[in-house]
């Protein structure tokens, strides 16, 4: 336990000091989600359990997309979505990760 | 130095988010443009350089193919840094082709596939294997029982990801993009699986298996497996398929196992359980994670690019099917026209093995044959070579077409699509500039 404090601590330090200069370039808040209507639905609900690169790699049709999340919720422990958050979701699952999507 | 080995995984797994920003000063996510920029990458660099030692427990060169591409001489240190990245939770790390070129794929450039996360490694002293189900007496061995008990045997062993490939179906279909490096043959060591099987006494009812492990999935919930295939009796008794120990005469890297892993070669990785701690014997198919549905399951019959298939339509896959990669040279070498120079890769085919091999340059109009070795034993990959000589200056693309012991050649475009985007074998190629 000490030694992760330290770990982190030690990691903590260095990276600060280095990364000034990043932090004054806004990123995208939702990043690496494409900027779009129901972004931070998506970012929050997906990324309590693995990284959005899951998302960002696929380019799905809304079909796909609708049956991705019927799995996270029947097979993969997600909890479970009040319908208007789930349209918000697909929406912009399809919309911005559709099948024209190119990939990260 | 101290215990160093707390360092990125645990702090991935602890908060993703927290450590990507305390690591590269992301603020959150994998942003790669973030990535990019001098000072993101600058702190990553520095941060490695100092005596925290990321690098020590870093899986296998976990860095995006956009960073290896731009940035030369950026390395962690004792990895590979020409991996490629899909997911850092969960870790899915592929090879490019040309990490692919040893005949004994060392550890850091083999692939990774992970469905959970990626556990604290178990001690051998705590770590138990048990046997039960189908069998007579049932059985729960120590790393010590297994490695002294039965009798030991070192193999060459590809395993190739059910999905390596994926990358080239259209639609895409769900899962990670796998494009050509999701294999890998390294030399395992450990103990038939069938010799286990036989101390615990098969009963007439065991037709599968169903394998546990103690990593965890990514929802954290203790009651649910990351994954739990298995494979059916015929397959598991295979003397090849095998516990392993180590990889390439060391102790499994915990990313591939530790401290004990199934290696069934020739099928979908997924089958070989890392992390084992329990083989069930089952009097049916095995219905854990991963085996149902339209998880590593093939359609039936040919359909549709992008059809709905009915789960019943889909039946659960065997083994892989003949392929090849072309690991030398790097694509988009410069050569001279006019001079043969060589051209080399390796090849495999599930369960069956691989017995001509031949190169195009002229995109399949012409075939030359390569000299192809034998594997080193069963379920080994094998090498092959051949000569090229680019008639004149220009760009080129070598194609590489290998064909089975049953006759079955290598497609040269993407064959049937299927749901989840498992078997693509078309042909590898790679491009050259001759001058």
């Amino acid at each position: 336990m000490a030694i992760r404090q330290m770990l982190i601590c030690g990691a903590a330090a260095a990276a600060l000091l280095l990364s000034a200069p990043a932090m004054a370039e806004e990123e995208y808040e939702f990043a690496p989600l494409p900027p779009g209507e129901g972004a931070e639905e998506t970012f929050y609900n997906c990324s309590a359990c693995h990284s959005l690169q899951t998302l960002t790699n696929g380019a799905y049709s809304r079909r796909v997309w609708d049956e991705i999340i019927d799995w996270m919720i029947e097979d993969q422990g997600m909890w479970e979505l009040d319908p208007e958050e789930r349209e918000i979701i697909l929406n912009y699952l399809a919309t911005h990760l559709g099948e024209d999507h190119s990939g990260s | 130095m101290p215990k160093q080995d707390k360092g990125l995984i645990e702090l991935y797994n602890d908060d993703p988010e927290r450590a990507d920003y305390l690591v590269f000063g992301r603020k959150t996510g994998l942003d790669r443009r973030g990535f990019l920029r001098g000072a993101g990458l600058a702190s990553m660099g520095a941060v490695l350089g100092t005596a925290i030692p990321f690098s020590a427990n870093m899986p296998s060169g976990l860095i995006p193919a956009a960073l290896a591409e731009s940035v030369d001489d950026f390395r962690i240190e004792s990895k590979h840094a020409d991996m490629i990245v899909h997911n850092d939770r969960p870790v899915n790390v592929e090879a490019a082709a040309h990490l692919l070129d040893d005949d004994i794929t060392p550890a850091d450039k083999h692939f990774i596939r992970n469905n959970g996360t990626m556990p604290e490694p178990m001690s051998k002293a705590d770590w138990r294997l048990k046997i039960d189900g189908e069998v007579e007496d049932e059985l729960e061995l120590s790393y010590d029982q297994l490695k002294n008990e039965f009798e030991t045997v070192t193999l060459r062993l590809q395993l190739e990801c059910g999905g390596n490939g994926r990358a080239g179906f259209n639609p895409l279909p769900r899962g990670n993009p796998w494009t050509i490096g999701a294999i890998g043959c390294a030399e395992w060591t450990g103990v038939r699986l069938r010799d286990v099987l036989r101390r615990a006494g098969l009963k007439q009812s065991a037709v599968y298996t169903g394998h546990y492990s103690y990593d965890e999935h990514l929802s954290g919930d203790p009651d649910r497996p990351a994954i739990s295939r298995g494979g059916p009796i015929d397959k598991m008794m295979d003397p090849h398929t095998i516990i392993a120990l180590q990889m390439n005469g060391e102790d499994i890297p915990i990313e591939h196992g530790f401290p004990a892993r199934i290696v069934a070669p020739g099928w979908a990785g997924s089958v070989s359980q890392k992390w084992v701690t329990r083989i069930w014997l089952r009097d049916k198919e095995h219905d854990g994670p991963g085996m149902t549905g339209l998880s590593y399951r093939m359609p039936r019959h040919p359909v549709d690019p992008g059809a709905e298939v009915p789960h019943e339509d889909m039946m659960v896959m065997t083994s892989m099917v003949v392929k090849s990669a072309i690991t030398n040279p790097v694509a988009g070498t410069e050569v001279q026209a006019g001079r043969p120079f060589e051209v080399r890769g390796q090849a495999w085919a599930g369960d069956d093995h691989v017995t001509a091999m031949e190169v195009s340059i002229d995109y399949g109009a012409t075939w030359q044959p390569a000299e192809l070795e034998a594997p080193h034993n069963r379920f080994a990959w094998q090498r092959w070579r051949a000569n090229i000589t680019p008639p004149q200056v220009g760009y080129y693309e070598v194609w590489a077409r290998a064909t089975d012991n049953l006759g079955r050649s290598q497609p040269m475009v993407v064959p049937g699509w299927n749901p989840r985007g498992y078997l693509n074998n078309a042909c590898h190629r790679i491009h050259f500039t001759a001058v």
